[in-house]
Protein backbone atom coordinates (compact mmCIF):
# COMPACT_ATOMS: atom_id res chain seq x y z
CA UNK A 1 0.00 0.00 0.00
CA UNK A 2 2.64 2.42 1.25
CA UNK A 3 4.88 1.06 -1.86
CA UNK A 4 2.45 1.88 -4.36
CA UNK A 5 1.61 5.46 -2.82
CA UNK A 6 5.41 6.47 -3.55
CA UNK A 7 5.47 4.57 -6.51
CA UNK A 8 2.83 6.72 -8.76
CA UNK A 9 4.67 10.40 -8.22
CA UNK A 10 8.11 8.50 -9.60
CA UNK A 11 6.33 7.19 -12.19
CA UNK A 12 4.56 10.94 -13.14
CA UNK A 13 8.11 12.26 -12.90
CA UNK A 14 10.11 9.53 -14.53
CA UNK A 15 9.66 11.44 -18.23
CA UNK A 16 10.93 14.68 -16.59
CA UNK A 17 13.91 12.61 -14.81
CA UNK A 18 15.59 11.02 -17.83
CA UNK A 19 15.63 14.19 -19.93
CA UNK A 20 17.55 16.37 -17.03
CA UNK A 21 19.59 12.85 -16.32
CA UNK A 22 22.04 14.21 -19.17
CA UNK A 23 22.27 17.39 -17.16
CA UNK A 24 23.08 15.91 -13.93
CA UNK A 25 25.17 13.65 -15.09
CA UNK A 26 27.75 16.28 -16.42
CA UNK A 27 27.25 17.91 -13.00
CA UNK A 28 29.60 15.85 -11.71
CA UNK A 29 32.37 16.88 -13.54
CA UNK A 30 31.72 20.46 -13.26
CA UNK A 31 31.44 22.65 -10.65
CA UNK A 32 27.76 22.74 -9.82
CA UNK A 33 27.66 26.60 -9.53
CA UNK A 34 28.96 27.08 -13.10
CA UNK A 35 26.50 24.26 -14.77
CA UNK A 36 23.49 26.09 -12.91
CA UNK A 37 25.13 29.79 -14.58
CA UNK A 38 25.68 28.59 -17.42
CA UNK A 39 22.43 26.82 -18.08
CA UNK A 40 20.59 30.39 -17.28
CA UNK A 41 23.26 32.50 -19.71
CA UNK A 42 22.79 29.91 -22.44
CA UNK A 43 19.19 29.84 -22.47
CA UNK A 44 16.93 32.51 -21.31
CA UNK A 45 13.83 30.42 -21.18
CA UNK A 46 15.70 28.05 -18.82
CA UNK A 47 13.11 28.33 -15.94
CA UNK A 48 12.45 25.13 -16.07
CA UNK A 49 15.69 23.16 -16.34
CA UNK A 50 16.16 25.05 -13.35
CA UNK A 51 13.34 23.93 -10.84
CA UNK A 52 14.40 20.27 -12.00
CA UNK A 53 17.53 21.18 -11.19
CA UNK A 54 16.72 22.07 -7.50
CA UNK A 55 14.14 19.63 -7.08
CA UNK A 56 16.32 17.11 -8.04
CA UNK A 57 19.29 17.93 -5.38
CA UNK A 58 17.37 18.91 -2.88
CA UNK A 59 17.00 16.20 0.13
CA UNK A 60 13.54 14.95 -0.73
CA UNK A 61 14.80 11.39 0.34
CA UNK A 62 14.85 10.70 4.22
CA UNK A 63 17.20 8.15 5.43
CA UNK A 64 14.52 7.06 7.20
CA UNK A 65 12.12 6.68 4.20
CA UNK A 66 14.81 5.26 1.89
CA UNK A 67 15.26 2.46 4.43
CA UNK A 68 11.89 1.71 5.33
CA UNK A 69 11.64 1.30 1.43
CA UNK A 70 14.52 -0.89 1.05
CA UNK A 71 13.59 -2.98 4.31
CA UNK A 72 10.14 -3.58 2.69
CA UNK A 73 11.53 -4.55 -0.81
CA UNK A 74 13.73 -7.16 1.61
CA UNK A 75 10.89 -8.31 3.55
CA UNK A 76 8.73 -8.43 0.30
CA UNK A 77 11.65 -10.55 -1.66
CA UNK A 78 11.13 -14.23 -0.36
CA UNK A 79 9.41 -15.68 1.99
CA UNK A 80 12.37 -16.70 4.54
CA UNK A 81 12.97 -12.79 4.77
CA UNK A 82 9.32 -12.38 5.58
CA UNK A 83 9.88 -11.72 9.11
CA UNK A 84 13.79 -10.47 9.03
CA UNK A 85 14.36 -7.26 10.85
CA UNK A 86 16.14 -4.56 8.52
CA UNK A 87 18.53 -1.88 9.73
CA UNK A 88 21.47 -0.67 8.84
CA UNK A 89 23.88 -2.90 10.14
CA UNK A 90 21.95 -5.12 7.98
CA UNK A 91 24.72 -7.50 5.96
CA UNK A 92 22.73 -9.15 2.98
CA UNK A 93 24.95 -12.29 3.06
CA UNK A 94 25.85 -13.02 6.88
CA UNK A 95 22.33 -12.22 8.31
CA UNK A 96 19.94 -11.99 5.13
CA UNK A 97 21.68 -14.98 4.19
CA UNK A 98 21.45 -13.99 0.42
CA UNK A 99 24.11 -15.58 -2.08
CA UNK A 100 25.90 -13.76 -4.28
CA UNK A 101 23.17 -13.75 -7.27
CA UNK A 102 20.51 -13.58 -4.31
CA UNK A 103 21.80 -10.33 -3.62
CA UNK A 104 22.07 -9.57 -7.47
CA UNK A 105 18.23 -9.81 -7.76
CA UNK A 106 17.72 -7.68 -4.64
CA UNK A 107 19.63 -5.06 -6.14
CA UNK A 108 17.68 -4.77 -8.92
CA UNK A 109 14.36 -4.98 -6.99
CA UNK A 110 16.13 -1.63 -5.38
CA UNK A 111 16.87 -0.14 -8.67
CA UNK A 112 13.47 -0.62 -9.87
CA UNK A 113 11.94 0.64 -6.59
CA UNK A 114 13.81 4.25 -6.94
CA UNK A 115 14.27 3.94 -10.60
CA UNK A 116 18.37 4.54 -10.88
CA UNK A 117 20.32 2.00 -11.94
CA UNK A 118 23.32 0.84 -9.99
CA UNK A 119 26.71 0.62 -12.20
CA UNK A 120 28.24 -2.73 -11.71
CA UNK A 121 31.54 -1.27 -9.80
CA UNK A 122 29.03 -0.01 -7.30
CA UNK A 123 26.81 -3.02 -6.81
CA UNK A 124 29.59 -5.31 -6.36
CA UNK A 125 30.45 -3.24 -3.17
CA UNK A 126 27.33 -2.93 -1.55
CA UNK A 127 27.26 -5.27 1.14
CA UNK A 128 24.79 -4.08 3.73
CA UNK A 129 21.57 -2.11 3.83
CA UNK A 130 23.28 1.11 5.29
CA UNK A 131 25.76 1.46 2.33
CA UNK A 132 23.00 0.41 0.09
CA UNK A 133 21.11 3.37 1.71
CA UNK A 134 23.70 5.75 1.74
CA UNK A 135 24.01 5.10 -1.81
CA UNK A 136 20.71 5.84 -2.82
CA UNK A 137 20.82 9.36 -1.01
CA UNK A 138 24.33 10.22 -2.62
CA UNK A 139 22.47 9.34 -6.39
CA UNK A 140 20.70 12.33 -7.55
CA UNK A 141 18.33 10.40 -9.87
CA UNK A 142 16.61 8.72 -7.19
CA UNK A 143 13.23 8.94 -6.05
CA UNK B 1 9.11 -61.53 -85.10
CA UNK B 2 12.00 -60.25 -86.17
CA UNK B 3 12.37 -57.25 -85.34
CA UNK B 4 11.46 -58.09 -82.03
CA UNK B 5 14.12 -60.26 -81.59
CA UNK B 6 16.61 -58.17 -83.11
CA UNK B 7 15.64 -55.24 -80.71
CA UNK B 8 15.88 -57.36 -77.71
CA UNK B 9 18.63 -58.48 -78.50
CA UNK B 10 19.78 -54.91 -79.37
CA UNK B 11 18.79 -53.85 -75.92
CA UNK B 12 21.17 -56.75 -74.26
CA UNK B 13 24.18 -55.48 -75.86
CA UNK B 14 22.96 -51.99 -74.64
CA UNK B 15 22.65 -53.32 -70.98
CA UNK B 16 25.71 -55.08 -70.92
CA UNK B 17 27.91 -52.27 -72.86
CA UNK B 18 26.19 -50.13 -70.02
CA UNK B 19 26.87 -52.22 -67.46
CA UNK B 20 30.41 -52.78 -67.84
CA UNK B 21 31.12 -48.95 -68.02
CA UNK B 22 29.96 -48.44 -64.54
CA UNK B 23 32.00 -51.80 -63.09
CA UNK B 24 35.17 -50.37 -65.09
CA UNK B 25 34.28 -46.40 -64.22
CA UNK B 26 33.80 -47.74 -60.50
CA UNK B 27 37.17 -49.61 -59.97
CA UNK B 28 39.21 -46.79 -61.47
CA UNK B 29 37.37 -44.10 -59.11
CA UNK B 30 37.34 -46.27 -56.01
CA UNK B 31 41.30 -47.65 -56.52
CA UNK B 32 43.69 -45.40 -57.00
CA UNK B 33 46.37 -47.64 -57.60
CA UNK B 34 46.98 -49.59 -60.37
CA UNK B 35 47.49 -52.73 -58.45
CA UNK B 36 43.79 -52.96 -58.53
CA UNK B 37 42.46 -54.68 -55.35
CA UNK B 38 45.48 -53.28 -53.81
CA UNK B 39 45.82 -54.28 -49.61
CA UNK B 40 43.95 -50.73 -47.93
CA UNK B 41 46.57 -48.02 -47.10
CA UNK B 42 45.95 -46.86 -43.98
CA UNK B 43 46.31 -43.00 -43.22
CA UNK B 44 45.99 -41.48 -39.77
CA UNK B 45 43.96 -38.31 -39.17
CA UNK B 46 44.23 -36.41 -35.84
CA UNK B 47 41.30 -34.53 -35.65
CA UNK B 48 41.06 -31.87 -32.97
CA UNK B 49 37.80 -32.93 -30.53
CA UNK B 50 36.06 -30.65 -28.37
CA UNK B 51 32.47 -30.88 -27.14
CA UNK B 52 30.39 -27.96 -25.66
CA UNK B 53 28.06 -30.00 -23.62
CA UNK B 54 30.94 -31.01 -21.16
CA UNK B 55 32.85 -27.67 -21.46
CA UNK B 56 35.35 -28.51 -18.55
CA UNK B 57 36.75 -31.24 -20.26
CA UNK B 58 39.98 -30.17 -22.46
CA UNK B 59 39.97 -30.56 -26.08
CA UNK B 60 41.97 -33.54 -27.76
CA UNK B 61 43.17 -34.85 -30.91
CA UNK B 62 41.42 -37.83 -31.90
CA UNK B 63 43.15 -40.16 -34.12
CA UNK B 64 41.33 -41.91 -36.86
CA UNK B 65 42.25 -44.31 -39.79
CA UNK B 66 41.26 -44.01 -43.12
CA UNK B 67 41.57 -46.33 -45.94
CA UNK B 68 42.99 -44.03 -48.74
CA UNK B 69 41.62 -46.54 -51.31
CA UNK B 70 38.15 -46.32 -50.39
CA UNK B 71 38.62 -42.28 -49.95
CA UNK B 72 37.93 -39.79 -52.26
CA UNK B 73 41.28 -37.32 -53.15
CA UNK B 74 40.29 -34.66 -51.02
CA UNK B 75 40.35 -33.88 -47.39
CA UNK B 76 36.90 -33.03 -46.89
CA UNK B 77 35.96 -36.50 -48.53
CA UNK B 78 37.97 -38.28 -45.87
CA UNK B 79 36.08 -36.27 -42.80
CA UNK B 80 32.79 -37.52 -44.71
CA UNK B 81 34.20 -40.72 -44.72
CA UNK B 82 35.20 -40.36 -40.98
CA UNK B 83 31.39 -39.16 -39.67
CA UNK B 84 29.78 -41.68 -42.02
CA UNK B 85 31.20 -44.59 -40.85
CA UNK B 86 33.76 -44.26 -37.96
CA UNK B 87 31.92 -40.93 -35.45
CA UNK B 88 28.67 -39.62 -36.59
CA UNK B 89 29.38 -36.93 -33.48
CA UNK B 90 32.43 -35.73 -35.64
CA UNK B 91 31.15 -31.82 -36.50
CA UNK B 92 32.44 -29.57 -39.00
CA UNK B 93 30.76 -26.81 -41.76
CA UNK B 94 30.61 -27.81 -45.12
CA UNK B 95 27.81 -26.81 -48.09
CA UNK B 96 29.30 -26.70 -51.88
CA UNK B 97 32.53 -29.26 -51.69
CA UNK B 98 33.94 -27.12 -54.61
CA UNK B 99 35.60 -24.21 -52.88
CA UNK B 100 32.84 -21.63 -53.80
CA UNK B 101 30.91 -21.33 -50.04
CA UNK B 102 34.23 -21.29 -47.66
CA UNK B 103 32.04 -23.22 -45.01
CA UNK B 104 34.92 -25.77 -44.66
CA UNK B 105 37.62 -23.62 -43.79
CA UNK B 106 40.11 -25.30 -41.31
CA UNK B 107 43.64 -25.73 -39.90
CA UNK B 108 45.14 -28.64 -42.44
CA UNK B 109 48.80 -30.04 -41.41
CA UNK B 110 49.24 -26.15 -40.17
CA UNK B 111 47.77 -24.28 -43.04
CA UNK B 112 44.57 -22.43 -43.35
CA UNK B 113 42.49 -23.69 -46.51
CA UNK B 114 39.32 -25.17 -47.73
CA UNK B 115 38.91 -28.99 -46.66
CA UNK B 116 37.32 -29.55 -49.81
CA UNK B 117 39.83 -28.05 -51.99
CA UNK B 118 43.03 -29.88 -49.86
CA UNK B 119 44.30 -32.93 -51.24
CA UNK B 120 45.31 -35.22 -49.19
CA UNK B 121 49.07 -36.26 -48.97
CA UNK B 122 49.42 -39.85 -50.70
CA UNK B 123 52.03 -40.87 -48.26
CA UNK B 124 50.30 -43.01 -46.02
CA UNK B 125 53.71 -43.30 -43.37
CA UNK B 126 52.77 -39.60 -42.52
CA UNK B 127 49.36 -38.42 -40.17
CA UNK B 128 47.46 -35.80 -41.20
CA UNK B 129 46.33 -33.22 -38.21
CA UNK B 130 43.50 -31.27 -38.68
CA UNK B 131 42.76 -28.53 -36.81
CA UNK B 132 39.63 -25.50 -36.30
CA UNK B 133 41.03 -22.10 -38.17
CA UNK B 134 43.56 -20.82 -35.16
CA UNK B 135 42.21 -18.49 -32.15
CA UNK B 136 38.87 -18.46 -32.86
CA UNK B 137 35.75 -19.38 -30.44
CA UNK B 138 35.20 -22.82 -30.77
CA UNK B 139 31.61 -24.16 -31.20
CA UNK B 140 32.32 -27.48 -31.06
CA UNK B 141 35.17 -30.01 -33.16
CA UNK B 142 36.05 -27.95 -36.46
CA UNK B 143 33.34 -25.48 -36.41
CA UNK B 144 34.64 -22.06 -35.68
CA UNK B 145 32.42 -19.07 -33.88
CA UNK B 146 32.52 -16.64 -36.95
CA UNK B 147 30.00 -14.10 -34.86
CA UNK B 148 32.81 -11.05 -35.04
CA UNK B 149 34.08 -12.19 -38.45
CA UNK B 150 30.88 -11.18 -40.06
CA UNK B 151 29.98 -8.15 -37.89
CA UNK B 152 33.26 -6.51 -38.78
CA UNK B 153 32.37 -7.76 -42.31
CA UNK B 154 28.60 -5.88 -41.86
CA UNK B 155 30.68 -2.60 -40.19
CA UNK B 156 32.04 -1.93 -43.21
CA UNK B 157 29.18 -1.53 -45.40
CA UNK B 158 29.75 -3.80 -47.96
CA UNK B 159 27.13 -2.53 -50.53
CA UNK B 160 26.63 0.19 -52.92
CA UNK B 161 26.70 3.83 -51.86
CA UNK B 162 25.21 6.18 -54.46
CA UNK B 163 23.41 9.28 -54.15
CA UNK B 164 22.01 9.60 -57.96
CA UNK B 165 21.13 6.77 -59.44
CA UNK B 166 20.39 6.95 -63.60
CA UNK B 167 17.26 8.14 -64.53
CA UNK B 168 16.77 5.26 -67.34
CA UNK B 169 15.86 2.89 -63.88
CA UNK B 170 18.57 0.55 -66.05
CA UNK B 171 22.00 -0.40 -64.52
CA UNK B 172 25.17 1.59 -63.89
CA UNK B 173 27.20 1.78 -66.50
CA UNK B 174 31.21 1.07 -65.83
CA UNK B 175 34.23 1.25 -68.25
CA UNK B 176 36.45 -2.17 -68.93
CA UNK B 177 39.34 -0.90 -67.03
CA UNK B 178 37.43 0.29 -64.30
CA UNK B 179 35.69 -3.28 -64.05
CA UNK B 180 38.77 -5.05 -64.36
CA UNK B 181 40.04 -3.46 -61.13
CA UNK B 182 37.67 -5.01 -59.22
CA UNK B 183 38.86 -8.55 -60.14
CA UNK B 184 41.00 -10.54 -57.74
CA UNK B 185 38.63 -8.83 -55.22
CA UNK B 186 35.44 -10.27 -56.09
CA UNK B 187 36.05 -13.12 -55.70
CA UNK B 188 36.65 -13.75 -52.04
CA UNK B 189 34.41 -15.91 -50.75
CA UNK B 190 34.65 -14.80 -47.07
CA UNK B 191 36.09 -17.98 -45.50
CA UNK B 192 38.35 -16.55 -42.91
CA UNK B 193 41.16 -18.65 -43.74
CA UNK B 194 43.62 -14.99 -44.21
CA UNK B 195 41.85 -13.27 -41.17
CA UNK B 196 42.73 -16.33 -38.74
CA UNK B 197 46.45 -16.45 -40.02
CA UNK B 198 47.16 -13.00 -39.51
CA UNK B 199 48.99 -12.87 -35.94
CA UNK B 200 47.77 -9.23 -36.11
CA UNK B 201 44.19 -10.35 -36.22
CA UNK B 202 45.01 -13.42 -33.52
CA UNK B 203 45.46 -10.24 -30.75
CA UNK B 204 43.70 -7.60 -31.80
CA UNK B 205 40.52 -9.21 -33.54
CA UNK B 206 38.14 -6.76 -31.72
CA UNK B 207 39.37 -3.58 -33.08
CA UNK B 208 41.46 -4.79 -35.92
CA UNK B 209 39.37 -5.73 -39.43
CA UNK B 210 41.91 -8.46 -40.70
CA UNK B 211 42.42 -8.80 -44.28
CA UNK B 212 39.70 -10.62 -45.87
CA UNK B 213 37.08 -7.76 -44.73
CA UNK B 214 39.94 -4.87 -45.87
CA UNK B 215 39.90 -6.67 -48.79
CA UNK B 216 36.38 -6.29 -49.05
CA UNK B 217 36.73 -2.66 -47.83
CA UNK B 218 38.95 -2.15 -50.56
CA UNK B 219 36.18 -3.72 -53.26
CA UNK B 220 34.12 -1.22 -52.43
CA UNK B 221 36.39 1.62 -52.26
CA UNK B 222 37.83 0.78 -55.76
CA UNK B 223 34.89 0.18 -57.41
CA UNK B 224 34.07 3.22 -59.87
CA UNK B 225 29.98 3.08 -59.32
CA UNK B 226 30.41 3.23 -55.39
CA UNK B 227 30.13 7.32 -54.20
CA UNK B 228 30.83 7.25 -50.20
CA UNK B 229 34.60 6.72 -50.75
CA UNK B 230 35.28 9.58 -48.29
CA UNK B 231 32.81 7.91 -45.81
CA UNK B 232 34.76 4.45 -46.34
CA UNK B 233 38.21 6.61 -45.69
CA UNK B 234 37.26 8.02 -42.41
CA UNK B 235 35.88 4.95 -41.48
CA UNK B 236 38.89 3.32 -41.84
CA UNK B 237 41.51 5.75 -41.22
CA UNK B 238 42.35 5.30 -37.05
CA UNK B 239 45.10 3.27 -35.64
CA UNK B 240 43.00 0.27 -35.02
CA UNK B 241 40.96 -0.72 -38.21
CA UNK B 242 43.33 -1.04 -41.17
CA UNK B 243 47.52 0.27 -39.29
CA UNK B 244 47.40 -2.90 -37.48
CA UNK B 245 48.62 -4.71 -41.09
CA UNK B 246 52.17 -5.17 -40.52
CA UNK B 247 52.21 -6.32 -44.23
CA UNK B 248 53.22 -10.01 -42.75
CA UNK B 249 51.98 -11.55 -45.47
CA UNK B 250 49.94 -14.78 -43.80
CA UNK B 251 46.87 -13.70 -45.72
CA UNK B 252 48.41 -13.88 -49.30
CA UNK B 253 50.07 -16.95 -48.65
CA UNK B 254 47.44 -18.73 -46.87
CA UNK B 255 44.74 -17.83 -49.27
CA UNK B 256 42.96 -20.69 -50.87
CA UNK B 257 41.22 -18.90 -54.20
CA UNK B 258 44.95 -17.88 -54.52
CA UNK B 259 43.84 -14.05 -54.14
CA UNK B 260 45.83 -11.18 -52.39
CA UNK B 261 44.66 -9.49 -49.46
CA UNK B 262 47.87 -7.63 -48.00
CA UNK B 263 48.02 -5.88 -51.54
CA UNK B 264 44.63 -4.53 -51.38
CA UNK B 265 45.50 -3.85 -47.88
CA UNK B 266 48.22 -1.58 -49.49
CA UNK B 267 46.01 -0.03 -51.72
CA UNK B 268 43.97 0.92 -49.21
CA UNK B 269 47.27 2.15 -47.05
CA UNK B 270 48.82 4.23 -49.96
CA UNK B 271 45.14 5.75 -50.55
CA UNK B 272 44.79 7.24 -47.35
CA UNK B 273 48.31 8.26 -47.47
CA UNK B 274 48.02 10.54 -50.57
CA UNK B 275 44.56 11.63 -49.88
CA UNK C 1 33.49 -9.62 5.83
CA UNK C 2 32.28 -11.55 2.67
CA UNK C 3 35.37 -12.64 0.53
CA UNK C 4 36.49 -9.98 -2.31
CA UNK C 5 35.26 -12.01 -5.12
CA UNK C 6 38.15 -12.28 -8.41
CA UNK C 7 37.62 -10.84 -11.87
CA UNK C 8 36.06 -13.64 -13.67
CA UNK C 9 33.56 -13.90 -10.40
CA UNK C 10 32.36 -10.50 -11.18
CA UNK C 11 31.69 -10.58 -14.75
CA UNK C 12 29.54 -13.87 -13.72
CA UNK C 13 27.91 -11.74 -11.24
CA UNK C 14 27.43 -8.84 -13.93
CA UNK C 15 25.75 -11.03 -16.23
CA UNK C 16 23.44 -12.24 -13.86
CA UNK C 17 22.40 -8.93 -13.12
CA UNK C 18 21.79 -7.78 -17.04
CA UNK C 19 19.81 -10.84 -17.02
CA UNK C 20 17.61 -10.21 -14.24
CA UNK C 21 17.53 -6.44 -15.78
CA UNK C 22 16.55 -7.86 -18.43
CA UNK C 23 13.63 -10.06 -16.90
CA UNK C 24 12.52 -6.40 -15.29
CA UNK C 25 12.27 -5.18 -19.17
CA UNK C 26 9.91 -8.14 -19.97
CA UNK C 27 5.65 -8.20 -19.29
CA UNK C 28 4.74 -8.58 -15.19
CA UNK C 29 3.48 -12.23 -15.43
CA UNK C 30 6.38 -13.70 -17.28
CA UNK C 31 8.81 -11.98 -15.07
CA UNK C 32 9.33 -14.73 -12.42
CA UNK C 33 9.78 -16.96 -15.10
CA UNK C 34 12.78 -15.74 -16.41
CA UNK C 35 14.24 -15.05 -13.54
CA UNK C 36 13.63 -18.48 -12.24
CA UNK C 37 15.22 -19.73 -16.26
CA UNK C 38 18.34 -17.24 -15.43
CA UNK C 39 18.84 -18.76 -11.71
CA UNK C 40 18.39 -22.60 -13.30
CA UNK C 41 20.65 -21.60 -15.84
CA UNK C 42 23.25 -20.09 -13.32
CA UNK C 43 23.37 -23.10 -11.33
CA UNK C 44 23.83 -26.01 -13.65
CA UNK C 45 27.01 -24.77 -13.52
CA UNK C 46 27.52 -23.99 -9.88
CA UNK C 47 30.21 -26.51 -9.64
CA UNK C 48 32.51 -25.90 -11.57
CA UNK C 49 36.15 -24.76 -9.99
CA UNK C 50 36.94 -21.57 -9.21
CA UNK C 51 40.09 -22.08 -11.25
CA UNK C 52 39.02 -23.38 -14.62
CA UNK C 53 39.12 -20.15 -16.36
CA UNK C 54 38.63 -21.63 -19.63
CA UNK C 55 35.39 -23.07 -18.63
CA UNK C 56 34.03 -20.02 -17.26
CA UNK C 57 35.09 -17.64 -19.54
CA UNK C 58 33.24 -19.81 -22.66
CA UNK C 59 29.84 -20.14 -20.29
CA UNK C 60 30.27 -16.52 -20.05
CA UNK C 61 30.69 -15.97 -23.54
CA UNK C 62 27.69 -18.26 -24.67
CA UNK C 63 25.51 -16.99 -21.87
CA UNK C 64 25.77 -13.47 -22.84
CA UNK C 65 24.96 -14.80 -26.63
CA UNK C 66 22.02 -16.44 -25.14
CA UNK C 67 21.36 -13.59 -22.87
CA UNK C 68 21.01 -11.25 -26.42
CA UNK C 69 19.07 -13.83 -28.12
CA UNK C 70 16.40 -13.46 -24.96
CA UNK C 71 16.52 -10.03 -24.58
CA UNK C 72 14.65 -9.35 -28.17
CA UNK C 73 11.51 -7.65 -27.41
CA UNK C 74 9.42 -10.38 -28.72
CA UNK C 75 10.92 -12.94 -26.73
CA UNK C 76 7.53 -12.52 -23.94
CA UNK C 77 7.66 -15.75 -21.80
CA UNK C 78 10.08 -18.65 -21.35
CA UNK C 79 9.70 -22.27 -19.82
CA UNK C 80 13.00 -23.89 -18.63
CA UNK C 81 13.50 -27.63 -17.54
CA UNK C 82 13.19 -28.33 -14.23
CA UNK C 83 16.33 -29.63 -13.09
Amino acid sequence: MFRSCLRIPAAASRTLASTSATLTKSALVTPRTNLLSSVIRSNGSSVNWCAFYTTNNSPTLDKSVVLTRVSNIITNFNSQLKDKTVTNETQFAKDLSLDSLDTVELLVAIEEEFDIEIPDNVADDLKSVGQTVDYIISNPEAH
Amino acid sequence: MWTKQALSACKLAYKSVNYNTIVTGASTRGLATAAGSASPRFKTFKIYRWNPDTPSEKPFLQEFKVDLNECGPMVLDALLKIKNEQDPTLTFRRSCREGICGSCAMNIGGRNTLACLCKIDQNESKQLKIYPLPHMYIVKDLVPDLTNFYKQYKSIKPYLHRDKFPEDGKEILQSIEDRKKLDGLYECILCACCSTSCPSYWWNNEEYLGPAVLMQAYRWLADSRDTANDMRKTMLNNSMSLYRCHTIMNCTRTCPKGLNPGKAIAHIKSSLAFN
Amino acid sequence: MVRKLCGLQRDVVHLYRSCIRVAHTKPVQSRPHFIEFARSEFSKNRDVPRKDFNTIEYLLRTGKRRLETYSSSEVKNIFGRKL
